[in-house]
This record gives structure tokens, C-alpha cells and sequence, in this order.
């Protein structure tokens, strides 16, 4: 009984101090938010458009069998406001056909062009320029991972500073210049992340956004929520804390130097965002590279990538997202309470690993728990009740200060039904797609822990940023 | 208490925040169409008639009673058409802007507690005011935090203060490429009435080294002719970043005597000297260098290589004929590589097959 009871008050003070870390987030978060928005200036930031001095970009697009909609995505780039940047698309052994689509689409044509190899890549079948678009690069090559596909990118790479982005992605125009910001205004930056938002509910026509909206279903209406949360508040919050060790793949902007002194993502990674952001973590905070460098998030520059709507394609992405944090952990746990990593060790790592990694765990063996008690009589109906609705409304109270954040920004929703829906979708997260993101976790952990380390399945497009789901022109906004 | 009753009166306070949160969420967003239909009216309504007073069609009496009624809004929309006008349409502006509380307000502000505020500040004065508002922007250069100074000293350079070199220069030495390269971006603004001073910076060698480094740019930029031998003097310092901004500049002023001198950095340890020292070379029309540039297609960094080939199509028929002989019998396939490149890239082959044949 003794027992029972010392577990239940371990994994109520782990309760706590999450709960406590989130409102910390959530603080530092709406404060540097804030702080972010009054810094900028109209001028300022027209000079960023306009100065010679905004460094080149090569973004970078990796791509799998995405014939589907990596041609909406290369016109969506295509058309950034920019000074200067390159579109480098990388089709990794892609067996549908998808590099045919791109050369009737773009008008490529095969090329001879060597690149500066500073990590070796699975060979490189063939590279395409465009006739028509001469700021876009097609590579061809044989299968690796989306890894390797972004490290025979970067050899093709000619400038100094790297965007990478998933081939569904559709990025907000100034997207690029709120990323470039913080690198013209602080050298010592070595990479900018984004916010990244579901796509599902945009309509974007040859690459441009028209009308926004909402995914359609429920379970997009919770991932909603959940990147608002995530984007809106947690991720600034650890940037300022130095711990933002998960820089989504989605969107990141680094420095093409640090990148190679990394050795760029690591091909065998389940999820190679999540490792290569704390390997970069290690090299720039560890005291003895003495490279005082930063990691900074960027608020107004904004991605949409689509996700998945079906309970399937859901649960092998979440899966796979937990596996590939404790992959990434495991690598790294070198980090984990090591003064030389200073405020990244100390707090960041532990942080991840304990409210990151190991939280599945910990809230199933919180629920297997109440029901021991409730057999046992260590604790009353009544009693379970109160903790579950305290546990409840702390997600609600959690998740509407994001989105009361996102109401103060570009992203607030398109329409009051769509802001309704989202407000129900916070009211409804916690009392069933809450326990499912569960149980898709828990099972990826053991399934690390049992050595799975593969992909799993691709998630299945259906180029959701094509249709709309009755969206408020943007003019209305 | 108890561990329940804990639970249950942190369950009630979270409630009660949770539907104020809620509340204040409806409220912004009713607030938030508000603001942005009544921005919408305004625009719409003001916008054309300034643009018509700008073009001289309408009056300045038509001009303030379109703006007189939102001040708020009339600043911001004057704030923007200011940004996109010249100097003399600038000026046109100012008889509406005088009509705005806002220039008082903004000097005030320049000593505000809030770097928000003086950030603002600073950049507004640049857009709105005249030479009332210098004192405060020379006080906003000596600021803790370097975005008010950059605004500030970007506002004394739209105001055309010529004094403002030194203690511009003073106000934003910090260390790092682009850091410099904002400075001379906000000096250009001054144009050439600031040579003089730029030429006492080059003419003292050892004066602080970002100081030197932004005044060997801004020579080259500003063409300044008198500043050539002080920027062959630099071409030996230590300091990269002069070596590289003293090579620019001397492409620039384009005197083909100091040919030589660039090309003798042409194995510069610095990457982005010997970058810098390919396109003088071509803007210098250095076809005696064109060994040099060849040599240079094969550089370890890229943009050495890149700069070799634009350099060498840059030289005309000569380089040109050296680039298509590079692209089959360079002796390193990087260097076959871009010159292929920059050919394709100019459009002076279609294909591999093309050069071949």
C-alpha cells in the first residue's frame, strides 16, 4: 500500500512541475512574442527585402514519391519574396513519377554539376535545371532516407544559408525574410526555426494561398490545437531557455557552415529533425567549441504542412515521432545534466527527456494506477474524478492561451465558425484523441525499446492544400 | 487541507481563468475586426485623396480633411507613403505630418524606459521630422540597445545629417560582416558629402578597425579617387575584412593601375578575399589575369570559383574564349563544372552536347 502510495506522489509532483514548466513556457513564450512584435519596424523590415546584404538561401526540398504536390509546392516558393535564393528539390529514388512530372511541369533539362561532397550520400542519378525558373535545381538520386536526400542538397548548395522544407509544405510569402531577420540583426545565429501549421483547409492555387481555413475533421482539429500550442508558446519559451531541441523539419534556416561542422542530419535517424536539433544543440553550447552561437525561433515566419486526418496515417506518424525522440535522446543523453552544455544540459535535455520522451510512459502508468487505487480503496470515485477534470482543465487552460496568442496574430482563425470549432476541438481534446495520441505513443516506446527503428509507412497525400473547406478569402481578413 | 481539496480549489481557479481567458479571447477577436474594418474604411477613403494631393490634383485642404478625423491611421498611412517616396516627395508630406501629434510624442519617446518605444522612436523621427528632431537622435546613437542606434543613425542619414559620420561610426562598432555592411548601407545614404571624412578614417592606419573597414567600403561605393593609395596601403593589413572591403572598393573606383596589386591576393587565406580579388579582376577588365581566374575555377570554396567564371565571362570575347576551353580541358572536373555553369547560366551554350559539337 506503502508502495502504491509513494508512486502516486512521485507521479503527481511529475504532474506538477510539467504543469509548472508549461505556464513558465507559456509566460516566456507570450512575453517574447510580444517583445518580438513591438522590435519589428515597418522600415527595418522593408530593408530586409530590399538589402543587398540579406544573405542567399538554398532551400532545400526533399522528396519521396510526392508527384502529387511537390509541383504546387516548388510554384509556392518559387514565388517567395526574396532577394536572393535558389530551389534545390531532391527527389530520393522516387518510384512514382514524380521527377517526370517535374520536367514537363518546369521544363527541365539534364545537366552536368558537381558538388562539393562534405558527407557522402547515395549516388546522385542525375541533376535538372529549369529553363524557365533559373533558380531551380532538380536532383535525381538513388534511395536513402529524407536525410541523405538533404545532404546531396546542401552539395548542391551554393549559398550561405540553408532552408529546408518537406515537399507538402507551403510556405506564408515573407516567410523567408522573418527568417533571414534574426541572422542580419545578431551574427552570432546559427539557426532560425519557424512556425509550422496544418495545411489541410488551405486553398492554394499554382502555389499561392488564396483562402485559409481549418482542417475538416475533428482529429485535424485537435492537431490544430496541438501546433498552437507547441508553436505558439512552447517553442519561444525553450528558445529563450536555450532547450529548443526539436526544430521541425518542416521549417529551419541554418547557416550552411555549421551544417557541414555538424555533419548534417544523420541518415539512419528515425525522426532526422529531432537529432540533427540537438546534435546542433551539442555543438554550439558545448563550452569547449567555444562557438557562441544561438538558436533562435521566428514568429511571424510561417509554414503549413499537411497532416494526417485519417486514425490510421495518425498513429504510424505518431509513432514513429516517438521512436524518433528517444532515438535522438539516446544518442544524445551524453547532454543530459552536463554543466558543460550549460543551460541546454542542465534544463533542456532533462526537460525533453523527462516531459518529452518519457511522459507516455509516466501518464499510463498514471492511469493504471487509478484504477489500482480504485480497486484497493486508496482512493475514492469522487476523489479520481476531481484529478481527472484538474488534469482536463489544465489542457483547456493551456490551450486556449494559445490560441487567445494566435488571435493576436497573422494566424488567427479565418471566420467565428472556425474559431468555434477551435474552441470546441480544446473542449473535446481531452476526453478521447488525448488518450488515443496516448496509446500511439506508448506503443511506439516499447517498440524502440524492442529495436524497431524503420519509417514506417509513408503517409498518404491527398494534396489537401489543393481544396477548402468553405475558407474566408483573404481579403475578408 | 487535504490533497483533494488542493485539487478541487486549483480545479476551480483554472475553471474561472479558463473562461475569463476565453472571454478576453472573444473580445481581441471582436476588437480585431473592428480595427481591421475601420482600417479598411479608411484606407479606402483616404488613400486616393492623398495620392491625388501627392500628384497635385487635390488640395491640402482636401488632403487634411480626408486625414484630420483618425490620426492614428493618418500617421500610419503617412508613415508608408513617406517610405515609398523620395526625398522631394518626402517634403511634400510635411505640411500634413506637422498637422499629427505625433512629432512631439516621438521625441518624448526617444528617452522612454521602453526599447520598444525608443526603437520606434528612432525611426519614426527619420520619416517625420526635421532638424528639430537631430538632438534627439544623436542622444538615441549613444542607446544600450543596438537596434535604436541603427534606427537612429539610419534616421540621421535620411535627414541628411553630414555630421552624424563619426559618431555613427562610434555608436555601431560591433564585430561581424553584416554588422559593418548596415553601417555603410546607412552612410550611403549621406552620399559623397561625407568624403572628407571618410578619407581622414583611411589616412590614419591604425584608428579602430571596424572604423577602417566601413570607411574602405564606403570609398569604393562613394567612388572616392583621392582614397586610392591609402586603400593600396590597406590591401596589406591584417585585418580580412579591410583587405576584402579596400579590394572591392579599388574595383570599383576602376583604376586599372592597381591590377597587380589585387592579383598579388589572389592566394589570400581568406576565402572571401580571394573571392573578392576574382570579380575586381573581371570588373577590372584584367585580361592579362585570366591564368590567375582559370586557376581560380578550381578554388576549394565555391563562390571563389563562381566569382572565377563570372569574372572570366566578365572580360568579354577573351575570357569567354577561356571558359568554353575550360569546360572540356580544365584539369579538375569542379572547374569544367562551372565553367559549364556560367556559360549556360549566360546563356551562351544550351547543353554539354552543344559545347562539344
Amino acid at each position: 500500500m506503502n508502495t502504491i502510495r509513494i508512486i502516486l506522489w512521485i507521479i503527481l509532483s511529475y504532474y506538477i512541475a510539467l504543469q509548472a514548466i508549461y505556464l513558465l513556457l507559456l509566460l516566456l513564450g507570450s512575453l517574447q512574442i510580444r517583445r518580438y512584435n513591438k522590435g519589428i519596424t515597418f522600415a527595418e523590415f522593408r530593408r530586409i527585402g530590399e538589402s543587398r546584404l540579406t544573405m542567399p538561401v538554398s532551400l532545400i526540398i526533399p522528396c519521396y514519391n510526392e508527384a502529387l504536390i511537390i509541383c504546387s509546392t516548388i510554384l509556392n516558393v518559387l514565388k517567395l519574396t526574396y532577394p536572393q535564393f535558389e530551389v534545390i528539390v531532391v527527389s530520393d529514388g522516387s518510384t512514382d513519377n514524380t521527377i517526370e512530372t517535374l520536367i514537363e511541369k518546369f521544363q527541365l533539362r539534364r545537366i552536368e554539376r558537381f558538388g562539393r561532397r562534405f558527407i557522402s550520400t547515395q549516388p546522385i542519378l542525375g541533376v535538372y535545371e529549369s529553363a524557365e525558373y533559373p533558380n531551380l535545381v532538380v536532383v535525381e538520386k538513388e534511395n536513402g532516407r529524407r536525410a541523405d536526400a538533404i545532404n546531396a542538397g546542401v552539395s548542391m548548395a551554393r549559398y550561405p544559408l540553408l532552408c529546408v522544407i518537406d515537399a507538402d509544405c507551403v510556405l506564408e510569402s515573407d516567410a523567408l525574410l522573418h527568417m533571414a531577420r534574426p541572422f542580419l540583426l545578431d551574427s552570432r545565429v546559427a539557426a532560425v526555426a519557424g512556425v509550422v501549421r496544418p495545411s489541410n483547409g488551405l486553398n492554394v492555387v499554382e502555389g499561392e494561398i488564396v483562402a485559409k481555413g481549418f482542417p475538416k475533421t475533428l482529429l485535424g482539429m485537435n492537431q490544430e490545437v496541438e501546433y498552437a500550442r507547441s508553436f505558439q508558446w512552447a517553442r519561444i519559451g525553450l528558445s529563450r531557455l536555450r532547450s529548443m531541441l526539436c526544430i521541425s523539419g518542416a521549417l529551419i534556416l541554418v547557416k550552411k557552415t555549421l551544417f557541414e561542422k555538424v555533419g548534417g542530419p544523420w541518415p539512419d535517424a528515425i525522426t532526422d529533425d529531432i537529432e540533427f536539433t540537438m546534435r546542433l544543440n551539442r555543438h554550439i553550447h558545448d563550452r569547449r567549441n567555444k562557438e557562441d552561437a544561438r538558436l533562435v525561433f521566428a514568429p511571424n515566419a510561417i509554414c503549413y504542412t499537411e497532416i494526417p486526418e485519417k486514425i490510421g496515417q495518425y498513429a504510424s506518424q505518431r509513432n514513429r515521432w516517438q521512436r524518433g525522440t528517444l532515438q535522438a535522446i539516446w544518442r544524445n543523453r551524453g547532454m543530459i545534466f552536463n554543466p558543460r552544455y550549460g543551460m541546454t544540459g542542465l534544463f533542456g535535455m532533462p526537460y525533453f527527456l523527462l516531459f518529452e520522451g518519457l511522459s507516455a510512459i509516466v501518464e499510463l502508468s498514471a492511469w493504471i494506477l487509478m484504477v489500482i487505487c480504485l480497486v484497493l480503496g486508496i482512493a475514492t470515485g469522487f476523489e479520481i474524478v476531481a484529478m481527472l477534470f484538474l488534469a482536463y482543465i489544465m489542457g483547456v487552460f493551456l490551450s486556449l492561451s494559445a490560441v487567445l496568442l494566435t488571435e493576436a496574430s497573422r494566424l488567427r482563425s479565418a471566420s467565428w465558425r472556425e474559431f468555434w470549432r477551435l474552441i470546441l476541438a480544446i473542449f473535446l481534446d481531452n476526453l478521447g484523441p488525448h488518450q488515443f495520441h496516448l496509446l500511439c505513443r506508448v506503443i511506439g516506446t516499447f517498440q524502440f525499446l524492442l529495436g524497431r527503428h524503420d519509417l514506417g509507412k509513408p503517409m498518404e497525400r491527398n494534396g489537401t492544400q489543393n481544396t477548402s473547406t468553405k475558407p474566408i478569402p483573404l481579403t475578408m481578413l | 487541507m487535504n490533497l483533494i481539496t488542493i485539487v478541487l480549489t486549483t480545479a476551480v481557479v483554472l475553471t474561472v481563468l479558463s473562461l475569463i481567458l476565453l472571454v478576453i479571447t472573444i473580445g481581441l477577436r471582436m476588437a480585431t475586426d473592428r480595427r481591421l474594418r475601420r482600417d479598411a474604411e479608411f484606407r479606402t477613403k483616404a488613400k486616393p485623396i492623398l495620392r491625388s494631393f501627392l500628384s497635385g490634383e487635390a488640395s491640402l485642404e482636401a488632403a487634411k480633411a480626408a486625414l484630420s478625423h483618425d490620426s492614428h491611421r493618418a500617421i500610419q498611412l503617412l508613415l508608408e507613403e513617406s517610405d515609398s517616396l523620395g526625398e522631394k516627395g518626402r517634403m511634400k508630406l510635411h505640411p500634413l505630418l506637422a498637422l499629427m501629434p505625433v512629432e512631439k510624442d516621438m521625441m518624448n519617446h526617444i528617452t522612454s524606459r521602453r526599447w520598444e518605444k525608443r526603437l520606434r522612436s528612432a525611426e519614426y523621427l527619420g520619416y517625420l521630422g526635421d532638424d528639430s528632431a537631430l538632438p534627439a537622435l544623436m542622444t538615441a546613437l549613444r542607446d544600450d540597445v543596438l537596434a535604436v542606434r541603427f534606427a537612429a543613425a539610419n534616421s540621421l542619414a535620411r535627414l541628411g545629417c553630414q555630421n552624424a559620420v563619426e559618431p555613427i561610426l562610434k555608436a555601431l562598432d560591433v564585430p561581424g560582416e553584416v554588422s559593418q555592411r548596415r553601417v555603410v548601407e546607412v552612410l550611403q545614404i549621406l552620399g559623397p558629402g561625407v568624403s572628407e571624412q571618410i578619407l581622414t578614417i583611411l589616412n590614419d592606419s591604425s584608428g579602430n578597425p571596424t572604423s577602417l573597414a566601413i570607411a574602405a567600403r564606403m570609398a569604393g561605393s562613394l567612388r572616392i579617387e583621392r582614397s586610392m593609395q591609402a586603400l593600396c596601403g590597406l590591401l596589406r593589413n591584417e585585418n580580412a575584412n579591410i583587405r576584402i572591403n579596400s579590394i572591392r572598393s579599388l574595383a570599383s573606383i576602376n583604376d586599372h593601375s592597381v591590377t597587380d596589386q589585387i592579383a598579388a591576393l589572389g592566394e589570400d587565406p581568406s576565402w572571401e578575399a580571394r573571392s573578392s580579388v576574382m570579380l575586381a579582376l573581371g570588373r577590372l577588365g584584367a585580361t592579362q589575369q585570366i591564368p590567375l581566374l582559370l586557376q581560380g575555377l578550381s578554388d576549394r570554396e565555391w563562390w571563389v570559383r563562381y566569382n572565377a567564371a563570372e569574372a572570366l565571362y566578365t572580360l568579354g570575347e577573351t575570357g569567354i574564349a577561356a571558359l568554353k576551353e575550360a569546360v572540356d580541358h580544365h584539369v579538375d572536373a569542379y572547374g569544367r563544372d562551372m565553367s559549364r555553369q556560367i556559360l549556360q547560366e549566360h546563356g551562351d551554350i544550351q547543353s554539354t552536347k552543344e559545347i562539344n559539337s
